[in-house]
């Protein structure tokens, strides 16, 4: 059976006529074509699927599409300000905490929801908010090193505040 | 997945209606964090899902008299965040707490974890420990059944055709009483449970006057272990009686299969759960 529905995603209103058994997942990559949001293990275990759905980290691949109707979705794409990368994202680049990729997106999400709630997160709290992705080359620390820079440069943001544009 | 229907009804009224009139192959749809691994490797045949996550009834957690009413929807992220529970059930937290990761537990719910009823569900022993109850709606009615006698075994429950799960029953320890979690998993987080104990004691003078003792995980179906309880009522609870009320709790077990992890390995951790649920309940009640 096919459902209409209306989610917004990345800020943007779309419209769509969908299998109820199509996961949010498929709906992100297939129908809008938005392929940050990997595919991994599809069950619920990996984390590379992770999508913020109205800002709250979740699996893409254990929601389905019909479930959003009314509700927004910020996916990695929606991270970014034109040219200018989310604080976690340079973070992520500047400290090297990226390797094949494929679990980067769903790091960076979580990384970012952590803090939209925690600013001053302790390495404890970094851990387990990223516990339920995996990555299978970089290694957590630089990863975990990066959230934490992430923070600091927000505190920064802070004190020099009015300052805007990129670093380098 | 194969096709199913969808539907979202508004109210209570609504939804148990749906379910009827739907019959065998409508199943509610919470959050989703099972029932789409069981719909994804084709082992549940739903025609369609219910998706019950717009019913106000089904939320909130709240204190009435005794007992604390949390609503079937709850999330395990609401009740480990949740300060009530902190304050009066605090063991249901420390359960949450070890289900899973934060994008799981910010979808599943403690009804999911119930209906579910995973031999390793981890909210299932100290609720039966505490003596929790779940509320059940359909459209000839309300009814209340202990959870101890709502989970008949591996993916079983007692639940009849266009009934929903509304809401758990569980009553506060009294001051001089304390329920306590253990479980052992092969991973820190993400791992579900290969073995669990929860240890329900009350205390008068130093002495135990009750005692329940609850595993999961290593059989299909949550056991009471009445003769390890018997063993701690009307003692003062040591090192040393703990340990031989947990040797107590594993004879005669008949242990699920799991594929990771040996029936002995499982069985020892058995054991030591036993103990370290005790032994935290007692420091609890004691304190």
């Amino acid at each position: 059976m096919r459902y209409e529905i209306t989610v917004k995603v990345n800020g943007e209103d779309y419209e769509a006529y969908i299998p109820a058994r199509r996961t949010l997942l498929d709906f992100l990559r297939d129908d809008l074509g938005l392929r940050g949001t990997k595919k991994g293990c599809d069950e619920g275990d990996c984390g590379s699927c992770v999508v913020l759905l109205d800002g709250t980290p979740v699996n893409s691949c254990m929601v389905l599409a019909v479930e959003v109707n009314g509700r927004e979705v910020t996916t990695i794409e929606g991270l970014a300000k034109g040219d200018e990368l989310h604080l976690v994202q340079r973070a992520f680049v500047e400290q090297g905490a990226i390797q094949c990729g494929y679990c980067t997106p769903g790091m960076v999400l979580a990384g970012k929801a952590l803090l939209d709630v925690n600013p001053h997160p302790t390495t404890t709290e970094i851990k387990e908010a990223i516990s339920g992705h995996l990555c299978r080359c970089t290694g957590y620390g630089a990863i975990v090193e990066a959230i934490q820079a992430a923070a600091e440069s927000m505190d920064g943001g802070q004190r020099a505040s009015g300052k805007t544009g990129r670093s380098d | 997945m194969r096709d199913f229907e969808y539907c979202r009804p508004q109210s209570l009224k609504e939804a148990v209606t749906v379910l009827a009139e739907k019959g065998k192959g409508a199943y509610p749809l919470a959050g989703g964090t099972d029932i789409l691994i069981e719909l994804k490797r084709r082992r549940l045949p739903a025609s369609c899902l219910v998706d019950i996550k717009a019913i106000p009834e089904l939320r909130g957690i709240e204190r009435e008299g005794d007992a604390l009413r949390i609503g079937a929807l709850t999330t395990h992220s609401e009740l480990l965040g949740s300060s009530l529970i902190q304050e009066t059930v605090p063991v249901i937290a420390h359960a949450a707490r070890q289900m899973a990761f934060p994008e799981i537990r910010n979808r599943g719910t403690i009804g999911g974890n119930i209906c579910n009823a995973y031999p390793a569900a981890d909210l299932v022993p100290p609720l039966i420990a505490l003596g929790s109850s779940v509320l059940l709606a359909s459209a000839s009615g309300q009814r209340e059944v202990g959870v101890a006698e709502f989970v008949l075994g591996s993916r079983q429950i007692a639940i009849l055709p266009g009934e929903v799960l509304v809401a758990v029953k569980v009553p506060v320890p009294v001051s001089n009483a304390a329920c306590a979690y253990a479980r052992a998993s092969t991973r820190k987080t993400g791992g579900i449970a290969a073995t669990s104990a929860a240890a329900y004691l009350s205390a008068d003078g130093g002495v135990c006057r009750q005692a329940r003792i609850v595993l999961g995980a290593i059989e299909a179906k949550p056991r009471f272990v009445a003769e390890a309880a018997g063993y701690l009522e009307g003692t003062s609870i040591s090192e040393d009686v703990a340990k031989a009320a947990a040797k107590m709790s594993v004879s005669g077990l008949s242990p699920i299969v799991d594929p990771r992890l040996s029936v002995q390995y499982r069985s020892y951790m058995t054991e030591l759960m036993v103990r370290q649920a005790v032994l935290e309940a007692w420091a609890e009640v004691n304190r």
